[in-house]
């Protein structure tokens, strides 16, 4: 893939929005080139532990791709390969199962690697089958703004279903953990086995939005009392009971993780890590809209379960109150597979303060560098204030497939 | 729902006066003058000559009737306060710190369906279109028309066998009963396992003498040439006859080292003209004149 004749780099300044500019550059085969990272940082200039851990990431389920940092990781080149998904011989192990150790300086959640590569897997040419293992592996919520991973299985997951690819997609947290001291690291462990590849996502229109009918949830502890659990569940319902009879939250008390320690006189000893708990909510709607919401403890503790049940209860709210087809976790998902769909108007509503925010905006701007098509938005309409955009596919799909 | 405070909860208390803030001044001073009570109107009285030499007392005292009066209006204000009235704006210098109430409704703990628990903790995402069993809320059929449609489905099993097994009951004239009997009951039954999917007839024997075999397969083929003879000669038009369909075969597995083309055998490749022919390929007869050659 990597000839002279691929297009030109495009060039992106910054390091936010990172991890969508490198999926859209995958996705698209455009090489990026992306300068200036925490340039002006005294500290830490440079890519950050889980963007390194990504790129790595990146390059294990791909075939061909070049990744080129410079001396500082303020600079980053991109070319991208194919996506080849967990081949066994090529980076996965003799089953097929590719482990990617996080480090564990790592910040953010395992949901922070979880969506990008949902996004590529269905693209794949074979299945992709990645365990997330190691000393920086965050299944919670966490302080950095990444879902939990049941709000990624719960409430991310289904949206593919919309576009047809709903077959053998699974998510196993074998092991869960809250982020550990200072934010830094966590001992789960999380395995997404993606297995429905497909040329092109179906063309969906999403425009009604429906009325929730039923509100799911997971309450976690993880190290410490199921107690908290049931605090969390009963404040969250508290306040959700009387809008939505119908709901449920269920509760998940694990043992805390270990990660090695090892000591002057014991190198063999461990340490307990990444302690807490929190709460992720769902709402579905009677059109199969889902709204999400997701609250864990903060690093420092000092927080009642009381105070996380009733918080994540009003985000949930909050989330609906937005509107749409889909809440703001979902929408750079939602909006990417129309984006890389067939060559058809694609139509999603999506709720104005949803579409306004800066992550949508950017994402649209940057749709548009990497030549996919623009938006046309309108007025839903019908009393709703919010706003039916609609994209046309890019209609080029799973190159992987098409050549085999 | 966070909503204010009812201040009637912080006066409340008249028995035990420890449980007052202690950082409230005292109210109690003009609340107690009313009493005409010679008790209380001393206890005033010195109260004030006190406050006078020393701050003020850190609670009221207790004064039975009187405080009885106040938590009773105050009750009235706790539904809907709007604000601080004139009296206990004159009463109190300080304003109490808000007080946060948060409203929820005790909710009743709905049993989780086990099922349910592991359809969604499980590691598959949940499905969208999940058909959620809800108790059917229709009008319940009645016990006469339930027995009506028991009744009728036992007739339809009972007609649907009599159609399929009505053959054995020509042969077995011996007994009047729909219900076939002896040998025929075992037909009927092996009819049955039959339609309900099982692999092949009882009665087939599946090993025997291949000239055995070779007998009863000629002497089926007979009867049927024989039917099919006679139903040509009384004119009658019977069935397609169906081609016996066999195996199809295919190529032959061939072992690893067999030749391609040939058979080895006894140390020599031996081709018949066939395969001399496939090996030669077609030829072309110059018999035209060598236009349409290509």
């Amino acid at each position: 893939m990597a000839d002279t004749s691929s297009p030109p780099a495009l060039h992106f300044t910054g390091h936010r929005h990172l991890v969508e500019r490198l999926v859209l550059s995958t996705l698209t085969g455009r090489p990026i080139r992306v300068t200036k990272i925490r340039s002006s940082s005294v500290t830490d200039p440079g890519l950050a532990p889980y963007e390194v851990s990504f790129l790595r990431l990146l390059e294990a389920v791909t075939n061909g791709s070049q990744i080129e940092f410079s001396y500082t990781g303020t600079a980053l080149a991109y070319r991208p390969g194919l996506i080849t998904g967990s081949a066994a011989g090529h980076g996965a192990s003799i089953d097929g199962v590719l482990r990617h150790e996080i480090p564990a300086s790592c910040t953010r959640g395992v949901s922070y690697f979880l969506l990008p590569l949902c996004l590529l897997a269905p693209f794949s040419k074979s299945p992709v089958n990645v365990l997330f293992t190691g000393p920086g592996v965050i299944t919670s919520a966490t302080p950095t703004g990444d879902v939990s991973v049941d709000t990624v299985r719960t409430a991310i997951l289904p949206i593919y279903e919309q576009f047809g690819i709903m077959n053998k997609l699974e998510i196993r947290t074998t092991q869960r953990s809250n982020p550990g001291p200072g934010g830094k690291g966590g001992t789960g462990e999380v395995q997404l086995i993606f297995g429905h590849q497909v040329r092109l996502p179906k063309t969906v229109h999403l425009l009604n939005p429906g009325r929730v009918k039923s509100i799911r949830g997971v309450a976690y502890a993880t190290g410490v009392s199921g107690a908290n659990n049931a605090r969390m569940i009963e404040a969250a319902r508290g306040v959700l009971n009387p809008f939505v009879p119908d709901t449920r939250i269920f509760s998940e008390n694990t043992a805390a993780g270990f990660v090695p320690a090892p000591e002057r006189n014991n190198a063999a000893a461990k340490r307990k890590m990444g302690v807490g708990f929190g709460l992720s909510l769902v709402a579905e709607t009677s059109t199969g809209v889902r709204f999400s919401a997701d609250v864990a403890v903060p690093v420092e503790g000092g927080v009642p379960p009381e105070d996380i049940g009733r918080k994540c209860a009003f985000q949930l709210l909050e989330a609906v109150e937005k509107g749409g087809c889909v809440d703001v976790v979902a929408a750079f998902t939602a909006l990417t597979l129309m984006a890389m769909g067939s060559e058809d108007v694609g139509r999603i509503q999506i709720g104005r303060d949803v579409l306004g925010s800066e992550d949508i905006v950017q994402l649209a701007r940057d749709f548009k560098t990497f030549g996919l098509s623009g938006w046309g938005l309108r007025d839903a309409g019908e009393g709703s204030e919010d706003i039916i955009v609609s994209i046309v596919g890019r209609g080029v799909g799973n190159v992987g497939r098409k050549v085999a | 729902m966070p909503s204010l405070a009812p201040l009637g909860k912080r006066k409340r208390p008249t028995e035990a006066p420890k449980s007052a803030p202690a950082t409230k001044p005292a109210p109690g001073t003009k609340a107690a003058e009313p009493e005409s009570d010679g008790d209380s109107d001393l206890q005033a009285i010195f109260k004030r000559a006190f406050e006078a030499k020393f701050a003020p007392l850190p609670f009221a005292p207790a004064a039975d009737e009187g405080n009885h009066e106040s938590a009773e209006e105050e009750d009235e204000d706790e539904d809907e306060w709007t604000g601080f009235d004139s009296e206990s704006e004159s009463e109190s210098e300080s304003v109490p710190a808000p007080v946060v109430v948060v409203h929820s409704t005790p909710s009743r703990a709905l049993e989780i369906d086990k099922s349910e628990l592991k359809a969604f903790l499980s590691s598959k995402p949940p499905t969208a279109a999940k058909p959620t069993p809800f108790p059917s809320s229709g009008p319940k059929p009645t016990p006469a028309e339930d027995e009506d449609s028991a009744a009728n489905l036992k007739n339809d099993v009972a007609l649907q066998r009599l159609l399929s097994e009505s053959h054995l009951l020509s042969a077995d004239r011996t007994s009047g009963a729909l219900d076939p009997t002896g040998k025929n009951r075992h037909k009927a039954l092996d009819l049955r396992l039959q339609a309900l999917g099982a692999k092949g007839s009882l009665f087939k024997q599946e090993k025997m003498p291949m000239a055995h075999r070779k007998g009863i397969v000629r002497k089926g083929a007979e009867r049927e040439t024989k039917r099919r003879k006679e139903a040509k000669e009384a004119g009658i038009v019977l069935e397609v006859a169906q081609k016996a369909k066999g195996k199809s075969v295919g190529r032959r597995e061939r072992a690893v080292d067999a030749p391609a083309v040939g058979r080895f055998r006894g140390g020599t490749l031996v081709l018949n003209s066939r395969d001399v022919a496939s090996i030669e390929g077609p030829k072309f007869k110059s018999k035209g004149k060598g236009k349409r050659r290509r």
